[in-house]
């Protein structure tokens, strides 16, 4: 939906994942959306690098989430929470509506 | 290289990246550690350049000139220098806003562009607004004790970013 503007459907699907789940690591992302971990270790390096996104290391685990720092942060928001609003129900259920609230350890999904 | 201080190594590479016609303003730890006087002791120096954008290889071959190599994660190495070089593309910010008050900080070996005392002690703010960081909070104090910054504006500042409780927890601790 914004590949014109971001020139890269990785790059769109980490933003909006981002927006809806908060946090994310790379592996998690990579088995959503089926796509390989190098290319997604890339575009959160260039995200990153540009300040649009941080990261910290939990356990051996590095997650990322935007960076309130980042000076376009709302309008970057506003743009993306538009662009889901032009998403199918089903496509927003598969990827966007990420589980918030926690899962007691060992219990069956 | 290996005594040279952050000051100094700032002016040597703000006269150096002239000489290639690159435009560069000093931002982050390393300014709080010009500004309070080596009380906090930064390691990187933080240069914000639309060059990195437009004209990469010349900060290559300006930094290259200067026995700076760039390493694969991004940032510049010395093998005798202590302090890691690094060039953020732009905007140059505070939190929403942008930094428009720049200073021209001379040396010995040259000068360079850094952003001014009042804005190095909002960025350090932002990160104690954001993340809670009390080492930010702490060398926000150290910057706002050693140089004469606009508290008024900072105030303004960080009513527009929705944190006028923090920065009253800073302006109370600032007094002690």
């Amino acid at each position: 939906m914004l590949k014109p503007l971001l020139d890269n459907t990785i790059k769109e699907q980490l933003l909006l994942a981002l927006l809806t789940g908060k946090e994310l690591y790379a592996r998690d992302f990579t088995a959503k959306f089926k796509v390989h971990l190098l290319s997604v270790q890339n575009q959160l390096k260039k995200l990153e690098r540009g300040g649009v996104v941080v990261s910290r290391l939990e356990g051996r685990t590095r997650l990322y989430s935007f960076n309130p720092r980042y000076p376009f942060l709302n309008e970057l928001k506003n743009l993306l929470s538009k662009a889901l609003t032009f998403m199918s129900p089903q496509e927003k259920e598969a990827y966007y509506t990420p589980r918030l609230r926690p899962r007691r350890a060992g219990k069956r999904l | 290289m290996k005594k040279v201080s952050i000051k100094e190594l700032a002016g040597l590479v703000g006269e150096q990246l002239k000489k290639y016609g690159i435009d560069a303003v000093l931002t982050g730890g390393s300014c709080v550690t010009i500004f309070s006087k080596n009380k906090y002791q930064s390691l990187d120096l933080d240069f914000v350049t639309s060059a990195v954008e437009y004209k990469p290889k010349e900060i290559v071959l300006a930094m290259k000139g200067l026995g700076f190599i760039r390493q694969p994660e991004g940032f510049f190495e010395h093998p005798k220098c202590p302090y890691v070089i690094e060039f953020i593309p732009p905007p140059l910010a505070v939190g929403s806003e942008p930094v428009k008050d720049i200073e021209l900080i001379k040396t010995k070996n040259g000068e360079f562009k850094s952003i001014s005392p009042t804005d190095c002690v909002k960025d350090r703010l932002a990160a104690f607004y954001f993340w809670d960081d009390l080492q930010s909070l702490e060398q926000a104090k150290l910057v706002a004790r050693a140089k004469k910054v606009n508290l008024k504006e900072i105030k303004r500042w960080s009513i527009n970013e929705n944190q006028l409780s923090k920065y009253n927890l800073f302006a109370e601790q600032l007094k002690k």
